[in-house]
């Protein structure tokens, strides 16, 4: 391996410049193409901020060729870095969701939705509410109709 | 704050557990038709399927559910399908978290109870139609066909024609159909020794000479199927089962242990590979020669739920030993029955679902 590395160019959309590694950009399959064609041009990520960008590059760089190790070490750490990066406000989660999608990162996509999952999963219905932004549409018949259908989930 | 895409929150969502999404229905419309819609159950019952192992058995009179990994979170289901006191209930065939049963009244046989399809996650249940012919023994399987995108109960069972010979007599009922049909009549041929299980399609199920028969749930035929692992020596307590997408046998010969085999690729008889035997050193009860039955494979191929008569054990592989589990079955109708908890709804259509 040569020691100087392959550097590919992204620019966010509020045009901050970053540079990436080769290997990480090619696990970034919405970009691969570019890449894999050589393109020497900086590639604009117009969905996706500066501020979301750097942690997106910086899950992916934490993540290559460790994620597939099986020293148990290596990969104890690296579960514990994970939950430090994803100790975010609500809003940059969700933010880091949409990244993953639009750039087609499975992992980061996979661990982000794990999380929020994981999250929500024990939250009341007005505090899912509040973090989807959703608001109650039912008559008060239906709403009481459809919690009745449940009834006997509810202590479980 | 942009919202979330569809696409995204489907994809969340379909990571939580089903008492969740039971609550989750009430947060608005939206969430309600996306939690309800065929596509997030089917995308919800690929996860649960493939995701960590989350198989839990049933048992009923009265129902209860346990958790094969963790051992805990017992379920008491006395909820939803109501049993009334002079009646039992019969667990018939499970596949994609619904379960079909019978309820009898006092000492009536299963054949002749009521018939019921019941999702033990939700706790919603139909009753099926009752069948024109009475067969007896009568097995009941559940399987689904791609082909018309809906789940099929079979069942089978001898009767007698105007002759007075035995017949052999295989009817389907497909869930939108709601009905009834014979779709094969046969003179007797060697009959199941236990119900089958489906699998690719198809349901299989050991019979009387120790063969697989294979029945074609889409095109309702027979097809043919390679035979067990056994060297043509007799066996007994056969039974297949279903673990990982793959095809399991556990039976025993005469003075030998039970042993349980995997088809690792499915129809190629070369691919069966023995799993573990199950040695009865360590059984704790000795009253008379034990006859037990593998009901599912628990963490991660490393333990098996087994049932002696009512009791249900979780079987140690490499230590050789027995855990007895915290739930019990009937002691005339112990059958159990592994099952994932999914969506998939037992009435075909409906919005509040």
């Amino acid at each position: 391996m040569s020691s100087k590395k392959k550097v590919i160019t992204l620019r966010s959309s509020d045009g901050e410049i970053f540079e990436v590694e080769e290997a990480v950009a090619l696990e970034w399959l919405t970009i691969k193409p570019l890449v894999e064609s050589g393109c020497t041009d900086a590639i604009p990520l117009p969905q996706v901020t500066g501020n979301i960008l750097a942690k997106v590059i910086e899950y992916c760089k934490k993540h290559i060729g460790a994620s597939e190790s099986e020293d148990r070490k290596i990969l104890y750490e690296l579960e514990s870095w994970d939950a430090d990066f994803i100790k975010v406000d609500q809003g940059t989660l969700f933010d880091l969701i949409r990244a993953a999608d639009y750039l087609t990162i499975k992992t980061l996509f996979e661990f982000t939705c794990q999380t929020v999952a994981d999250t929500i999963k024990h939250k009341t219905i007005e505090e899912v509410r509040h973090i989807f932004r959703e608001s109650n549409d039912f008559t008060p018949e239906e709403e009481k109709e459809i919690r009745g259908k449940s009834w006997w989930l509810q202590g479980l | 704050m942009a919202a979330i895409p569809d696409e995204i929150l489907s994809d969340i969502l379909s990571r939580l557990p089903v008492k969740t999404l039971s609550r989750f229905k009430s947060v608005s419309r939206s969430w309600l038709s996306l939690i309800s819609s065929p596509g997030f159950v089917k995308d919800h019952l690929r996860r649960a399927l493939a995701g960590t192992p989350s198989t839990r058995v049933l048992t009923a009179n009265p129902f209860k559910s346990i958790d094969c990994e963790t051992l805990e979170e017992i379920i008491d289901l006395d909820v939803g399908l109501r049993v009334g006191d002079n009646e039992w209930v019969h667990l018939l065939a499970s596949h994609d978290g619904l379960i079909v049963l019978a309820v009898m009244k006092d000492d009536v046989l299963p054949e002749g109870g009521d018939i019921y399809l019941w999702n033990p996650a939700t706790g919603l249940f139909r009753q099926l139609p009752k069948p024109a012919l009475d067969l007896s023994p009568c097995y009941y399987e559940l399987g689904f066909d791609s082909k018309i995108d809906d789940y099929k109960v079979l069942r089978h069972g001898c009767c007698f024609d105007s002759r007075d010979n035995v017949e052999l007599v295989f009817e389907v009922l497909p869930l939108r159909a709601n009905a009834w049909r014979q779709v094969s009549r046969e003179p007797l041929f060697d009959g199941p020794v236990s119900a089958g299980v489906f699998l690719n399609k198809a349901i299989h199920w050991i019979n009387t000479t120790g063969r697989i028969v294979a029945f074609d749930l889409e095109n309702e035929n027979f097809m043919g199927f390679p035979p067990l692992p056994v060297n043509g020596k007799s066996i007994f307590c056969h039974r297949l089962s279903v673990h990982l997408g793959c095809l399991v046998t556990c039976h025993r010969y005469i003075d030998s242990p039970f042993q349980a085999w995997i088809m690792e690729e499915y129809g190629v008889e070369s691919s069966w590979t023995k799993l573990f035997d199950i040695t009865l050193d360590n059984f704790p009860i000795h009253d008379y020669y034990p006859y037990i039955t593998l009901i599912a494979i628990a963490r991660r191929g490393k333990a098996a739920v087994v049932r002696y008569q009512s009791s249900l054990f979780l079987y140690d592989m490499q230590k050789e030993t027995y855990e007895q589990l915290p739930v019990e079955g009937h002691p005339v109708w112990p059958e159990a029955k592994a099952y994932v908890q999914t969506l998939v709804s037992p009435l075909t259509e409906g919005f509040l679902d």
